[in-house]
């Protein structure tokens, strides 16, 4: 499973903000970062992978697979996604919850194969403890484990974050990128991730792809793109680039 | 060792299906309670009324229809009041608390906001409008009751239909619903005061009655309308429960979950709006149960709208039909009009649940 966009460009009508032009390439089992200053397109990208949006120009393929064409059900099967904790949450428990990601799978009535995998997800997540518990009691770093076993609930081979450690305290953010590691290893998922956290994007991130103005201005590991340079163009800040243990570490300095 | 720890996981997998089969089993089992609750009241509010029949006697007129082959002492006028008068009446309370409650769940999940009920998309108003446009034009000497009804629907619709293409042209987003479906409110109330304004004492007499709501006298056959309208908007919104439960939890994750938002928005809207129209057409505007029903049922059963749906019918139901039994009994002769009831009896039962249950949202 090879996952290949290409060309991908999306035009909102009224607004300015939106992506052009814009190719990668992700292998499984691979943590793709993109990383870019707000506003420069990265959860319009996400969004038209997911087929949320329909972008005007460009293609997305999985394997031979062509990901616009498909049906919303099919690329379900497909695609998982991990929003952003700060929505609202409904008052259903953890489980209710995890099953819904077994939606693209079911029709009305749910079988026993679906209960069991959501289960297994909420094991894997650590949130046995916590699964009859209803969402809005639930910490913010548990509720956001909560979604990441929604997704998985759903066997995808690509999940999608959008900014996924957003309002998490420190040890919330570390414990949310390891799961995303851990499952990126054992499932073979292919992983993107919107961020903003630099330092952790290089840490986890195998690959960055450097957003700026709905173009993508460079792509390539945490060392080869985190560069002084890269950060002047892209945020128009100036930074340090130090080395702790072989991994780049960015220490901001001043606005440009 | 690695076999044993498999073992573990699976006996973990085991634990927690059950556990979730057990809840659902519990919330089943509040579905079957509020059954027998609404059962309940309904045999009760039988028993209640203008004329003095004892409960025996209620229980026999009953039957005497029902079971013509037996031979039962009753008086045949009771047979009539028991069912040409409390039992449509009866059956109007439970018919259209099921549609007001399920009218308000529906609209509060597509929308995803807490304040919006069926009324919020233009029904009622457009609803008042016709019947007094009907009442003022005497439109009832030429066709009875049934001619305010029809143009109190018409009206209805007309709102329904307008607010439906405005909220079109913005991807019939949730917020475009609620603000259009408050503009067309607004715009017939305006139209409706202005009727009111250049009507005649005694038609403004059968206007405000009108607006009061009101479940007696409507017959059989009105009520077989109402109830194949609540039926279908069932059946329609019953279906969108996995797709309700998704959206709960954003746009943009129901989206990823291959939901077709728009086409549940507009499944579930155009469902809500029928059965409320189809109902207040012909008891007229009754508030607070699509609004109360579904925040009451969702604080005892839960979000999930596969026990949602058909628990806040009930408690719809409940609630009319305890607001209507409560409005003949407390001021009797004198019948308080149901659509003043449901807010006395449904405010302080929500407030109630409301501060007890204060840890969950929405």
């Amino acid at each position: 499973m090879h996952l290949h966009a290409e060309n991908l460009t999306y035009t909102y009508t009224r607004h300015t903000t939106a992506i052009s032009d814009i190719s990668f390439e992700a292998c499984p089992g691979e943590i793709i970062g993109l990383v870019g200053p707000n506003g420069s397109g990265k959860s319009t990208l996400i969004k038209c992978l997911l087929g949320i949006l329909k972008p005007q120009q460009g293609t997305v393929y999985l394997n031979s697979q062509n990901l616009l064409k498909m049906l919303p059900v099919k690329l379900a099967h497909l695609l998982a996604y991990v929003p952003q904790n700060t929505e609202r949450l409904p008052a259903i428990t953890v489980f209710e919850t995890v099953l819904t990601g077994r939606k693209p799978h079911m029709h009305w009535f749910v079988a026993e194969q679906d209960r069991e995998i959501c289960a297994r997800v909420i094991i894997e997540m650590n949130l046995q403890e916590l699964a009859e518990r209803q969402l809005d009691e639930l910490s913010g770093g548990e509720r956001q484990r909560v979604l990441v076993a929604r997704a998985l609930a759903q066997q995808p081979q690509v999940i999608l974050f959008d900014e996924p450690t957003a309002s998490l305290d420190i040890r919330y953010q570390l414990e949310l990128w390891e799961l995303i590691q851990k499952n990126a290893t054992d499932k073979k998922l292919i992983s993107i991730v919107a961020v903003h956290d630099l330092n952790l994007a290089a840490r986890y991130c195998h690959r960055l792809l450097f957003l700026k103005n709905g173009r993508l201005y460079q792509s390539g590991t945490p060392q080869e793109t985190l560069t002084t340079q890269a950060l002047r163009d892209i945020y128009d800040v100036n930074a340090t680039i130090s080395n702790l243990n072989g991994m780049p570490h960015v220490l901001p300095d001043t606005v440009i | 060792m690695l076999n044993n720890k498999a073992a573990a996981i699976d006996a973990q997998i085991k634990d927690l299906v059950k556990k979730q089969k057990n809840s659902c089993a519990k919330k089943s089992w509040w579905l079957l309670g509020g059954f027998f609750i609404l059962l309940i009241l309904t045999v009760f509010s039988l028993t209640v009324g203008a004329a003095d029949i004892s409960i025996a006697d209620s229980f026999k007129a009953f039957f005497a229809k029902i079971l013509p082959f037996i031979n039962i002492d009753i008086d045949p006028i009771y047979v009539d009041i028991i069912w040409d008068m409390r039992m449509p009446r009866i059956a109007t309370a439970l018919i259209c608390g099921c549609a007001f409650g399920i009218a308000g769940t529906a609209m509060q999940g597509v929308t995803r906001n807490p304040l919006v009920e069926p009324y919020t998309i233009g029904v009622s108003a457009a609803a008042g409008f016709g019947a007094s446009l009907a009442l003022i034009l005497g439109l009832s000497m030429v066709g009875g009751n049934f001619i305010i009804s029809l143009v109190a629907f018409s009206f209805a619709m007309l709102a329904v239909g307008g607010v439906y293409l405005i909220a079109k042209m913005k991807n019939l987003s949730p917020e475009s619903l609620v603000l259009s479906g408050v503009a067309v409110t607004y715009l017939f109330s305006a139209a409706t005061s202005f009727l009111h304004y250049g009507a005649t004492e005694q038609q403004l007499t059968e206007v405000v009655h009108w607006l009061f709501g009101s479940l007696s006298g409507i017959s059989w056959v009105n009520i077989t309308l109402i109830l194949a309208a609540f039926i279908l908007a069932f059946i329609i919104i019953f279906s969108q429960a996995w797709n309700l439960n998704a959206l709960a939890g954003g746009e943009d994750t129901a989206s990823s979950l291959g939901v077709k938002t728009s086409r549940t928005r507009f499944l579930c809207m155009g469902a809500s709006a029928l059965t409320t129209a189809v109902a207040i057409s012909f008891t007229g505007i009754i508030g607070f149960i699509g609004l109360l029903a579904p925040h009451i049922s969702r604080m005892i059963i839960g979000q999930d709208h596969r026990f949602l749906v058909p628990f806040s019918c009930i408690v719809g139901a409940v609630l009319l039909l305890a607001s209507d039994a409560i409005g003949r009994i407390i001021l009797a002769p004198i019948e308080i009009p149901v659509g003043i009831m449901t807010a006395f009896v449904g405010v302080p039962f929500f407030i109630y649940i409301m501060i007890r249950n204060r840890k969950r949202g929405l």
